[in-house]
């Protein structure tokens, strides 16, 4: 028997436990949403959209979340390498990507001019690497299946043809019907906990 | 040596097994607090399926022995009980590990 693993394990439940509200999917959809509407329009006011629920993430956690499950915090060592490793890779990944775009003497041209023409499908591997990361480091296994969901889609609306930003709204909504779907099961699972116990100590 | 002094000898560990710790209301309050950094009553009582009072009464015997810190804040005019390990408490669980992967080894080892 491996304690280590055990509590790792646990930590993994805790973490998945407290994830279960379905905000985080939330906030993805919409922001996938906002940026599909931003390249469909060509409106930054859709990029303000897109970041707006970031602010709301909080206050709903504190709404909706702590009142019925409890509130935790993870230890400061989880969250600065959480939020380290994933800002690392998205910056990683940018880079490539504005590497493999921007820099077509420093490849062949052929395979510049493919990824030029099949550039939806390189940023959606790139989204789905982000999510493969934030499933390895937060145990939140569901986004796996978002990053199958994102290649798949990307690849499917790039091989169709179909407009860009039709189909990182379509995966916006998908990804927010998920979440609505998560909140809806969460709110019924937990009804809200009494007032007056609540808080005893 | 005889076979009963090195058994004991072996077992040693079991003797300096945390009681406080060991019963399975308080190890799963410690579990649980030992992965976060703090948690309230609430998150508590859902993750380690505690009824109140037990938890309550558990958690008091824990704050005596000076393993766990309970403090009291507002949140939007909310009370909240916040939980969390003290150093001894860390420290405590750690010891409480080390000696139960002795003990297992041990009788895992006699088994085969």
């Amino acid at each position: 028997m491996s304690q280590e693993q055990d509590f790792k394990k646990l930590q993994q439940r805790t973490y998945q436990s407290y994830h279960q509200d379905g905000l985080i999917d939330m906030i993805i959809g919409w922001s996938m949403i906002g940026f599909g509407l931003n390249m469909a329009f060509d409106n930054s006011a859709f990029l303000f959209f897109a970041w707006l629920p970031i602010i709301f993430y909080v206050p709903f956690k504190n709404r909706i979340t702590v009142p019925r499950i409890g509130y935790v915090k993870f230890t400061a060592s989880n969250r600065i390498v959480i939020g380290a490793v994933l800002a690392g890779l998205l910056v990683l990944l940018l880079g490539l990507f504005v590497f493999f775009l921007a820099g077509p003497d420093l490849i062949p041209t052929q395979i510049s001019v493919w990824l030029r023409q099949n550039y939806m499908l390189l940023l959606g591997s790139i989204a789905a690497l982000c999510f493969v990361g934030a499933a390895l480091l937060t145990s939140i296994t569901r986004l796996y299946a978002y990053a199958i969901i994102i290649v798949a889609i990307f690849a499917g609306g790039t091989w169709l043809d179909i407009n860009p930003p039709i189909f990182v709204i379509a995966t916006g909504l998908l990804i927010e019907a998920v979440g609505i779907w998560l909140l809806v099961r969460f709110l019924r699972k937990y009804p809200l906990a009494s007032e007056e116990g609540a808080h005893e100590s | 040596m005889s076979h009963d002094e090195a058994s004991n000898e072996e077992l040693q560990p079991i003797a300096e097994i945390d009681p406080l710790i060991h019963a399975p209301t308080r190890l799963k309050i410690m579990a649980y607090l030992s992965i976060v950094e703090s948690a309230d009553f609430t998150f508590l009582m859902r993750q380690t399926g505690l009824t109140r009072g037990n938890l309550s009464v558990n958690l008091r015997k824990l704050e005596d022995a000076g393993y766990v810190s309970i403090t009291k804040e507002f949140v939007d005019r909310i009370p909240r009980t916040l939980i969390r390990l003290t150093d001894e408490g860390r420290k405590a669980v750690q010891i409480y590990r080390d000696n139960m992967q002795i003990v297992l080894n041990e009788l895992l080892g006699e088994q085969e």
